[in-house]
């Protein structure tokens, strides 16, 4: 796919690195045992700054999602209407991600689980399937 | 609280339209509403010694290029980022500004064009540019995903699954602000709607459809903030401001949702306005005293979430209220009198502040409320201010 969107790689390198080898990994405190997502430099629960980037179990649930008619990415002029899910992991946090399924059949508390697409030589992209 | 120096809105001015003017020039929007503003507070512009922005370029420009085009003589400048959302957030730096004594007569808002660099609902190149991985409107480019748009959509499916609300539901907003701008002059949509046409109108990011999603506007909007004492010479009867409240942010907040409602990083809880909002005490009313209430309405969604955040509406609520006639001008709370961002269009708020003023002094024409002696600014983000014809 040409120009197609990448993400901007900071603070969440860890997370792009693991999601490169088909792991789906996030901050979890070495403190507390909190897993948090966005990425922060500290605990969201307890303020510790030790952790480390755990490997999920990459299940959850769709907690929210919407359908993209309007093309505003020139690299997905041909995937309208295409879905953006938010999942609740299992673990907690929530990840927004496509669902790999029909527009029509995503409902919300759906069992998904991570899958990941190769996009270049660095980048996989976390996505999800229904379970 | 009191404020000392209590500060008061003492102008207001607008460009005559607004609308796509692809031929105008920022500077040229900015000019007009700044005079237009500053005649109707009987004010030179070389009284003028405060200027206060929500937004620089690319959309508007930035505040010394306005000073220098526009020949200011500015000392006490401030400018937000290239938000809408920073609209109230200026007002209140403003009457902070005078309060402190930093500056006597302060303009407040800007000239726009939308049109030049935005996309209707959001933005790739916004999106690409200005975020890292994560950004607080739910961005996600890699995944096709834009904002505000996006965002402002997950957050509206998530309320709709879980209260029960529909499409139709939000239909009845878009109709009821598009026949409030269809009562107002300077309208960039001015046509009515019905509901069946809101219905029919094109998905942009389901559940948003066309008519749920501001237009892109060209103009401008300025006030004027001074203090009562340094009204008592000009000639218009001032608005007070009586009451602010800021900005709220953190792990429970999302621009487009009520906190606890549970999506993005917030967590999901009783959520129970009257423990929430000093406004109301910081200005000596009730919620019952609010004659109308205004409300960044960039999608109609908006409305749900401004009237539960501020305690108008329970929790899963305000759907019913807003589908039952209850904002429209007869109605129990009027809300966005002049059409707001979905209809008047989308001045990035300063055309609210513009209508509060006109409301409060009886210059809203066919849209006047009878006896309004009290307006509330409100977003679903958490800032607000209370505008009263007295202190």
């Amino acid at each position: 796919m040409t120009n197609r969107p990448l993400p901007q790689i900071d603070d969440d390198a860890p997370f792009w690195n693991a999601a490169s080898d088909h792991e789906f990994r996030m901050q979890q405190c070495g403190e507390c045992g909190h897993v948090r997502w966005p990425p922060s430099p500290v605990c969201t629960e307890c303020w510790a700054e030790e952790h480390e980037w755990t490997e999920l179990s990459g299940r959850g649930e769709v907690n929210t999602w919407v359908v993209f008619h309007r093309v505003y990415f020139d690299a997905f002029a041909d995937d309208v209407p295409y879905n953006v899910a938010e999942v609740e992991l299992e673990e907690g946090p929530r990840y927004l991600a496509p669902v790999e399924c029909d527009n029509d059949d995503l409902y919300r508390g759906m069992p998904v689980s991570v899958v990941f697409e190769d996009v270049t030589d660095e980048v996989s992209l976390p996505k999800f399937e229904p379970k | 609280m009191s404020y000392d120096q209590n500060p008061v809105l003492i102008g207001a001015g607008t460009t005559a339209e607004f609308g796509v003017f692809p031929d105008r020039t920022i500077l040229g929007l900015a000019a007009e509403a700044l005079k237009d503003a500053l005649d109707d507070a009987g004010l030179d512009r070389h009284e003028l010694d405060g200027l206060v922005t929500n937004m620089g370029s690319p959309l508007s420009r930035h505040y010394d290029r306005i000073c220098e085009a526009l020949d200011l003589d500015i000392e006490f400048s401030a400018q937000y980022w290239a938000h809408g959302r920073w609209a109230s957030s200026c007002v209140q730096h403003a009457a902070m500004a005078v309060e402190a004594g930093l500056a006597d007569y302060v303009a407040v808002g800007l000239g726009l064009k939308f049109n030049a660099v935005s996309q209707f609902g959001g933005n790739e190149r916004a999106s690409l540019s200005e975020i890292g991985s994560i950004s607080e409107h739910s961005e996600r480019p890699w995944y096709g995903m834009t904002a505000p748009v996006g965002g402002n959509a997950l957050a509206t499916r998530y309320y709709m699954e879980k209260y029960g609300a529909t499409s139709e539901d939000l239909a009845h907003i878009s109709k009821t602000f598009r026949d409030h701008a269809a009562l107002h002059p300077r309208s960039h949509f001015a046509d009515p709607i019905t509901i069946e046409e809101h219905q029919e109108s094109q998905y942009i990011v389901d559940p948003l459809r066309l008519y749920d999603c501001a237009p892109l506007t060209d103009g401008g909007a300025y006030v004027i903030v001074t203090t009562a004492e340094n009204a008592e010479s000009l000639p218009n009867e001032p608005a007070h401001i009586a009451g602010m409240e800021g900005l709220s942010a953190g792990r429970n907040n999302h621009l487009f949702a009520r906190p606890g409602m549970g999506i993005r990083t917030q967590e999901e809880y009783e959520y129970d306005a009257s423990v929430t909002d000093p406004i109301y005490e910081r200005a000596g009313v009730t919620r019952d005293d609010i004659d109308a209430l205004f409300t960044y309405d960039a999608f109609t969604p908006n409305v749900w979430y401004a009237l539960e955040r501020w305690g108008f509406c329970d929790p899963g609520t305000a759907f019913e209220f807003a589908r039952d006639g209850n904002i429209g001008l007869d109605g129990e709370l009027p809300m966005n009198t002049h059409g707001g961002l979905l209809s008047n269009g989308h001045i990035t708020a300063w055309n609210h502040f513009v209508e509060m003023y006109d409301q409060l002094r009886g210059k809203a024409g066919d849209r006047q409320l009878d006896g309004a002696d009290t307006m509330q600014y409100a977003t679903p983000f958490g800032d607000s201010i209370i505008l009263r014809t007295r202190p």
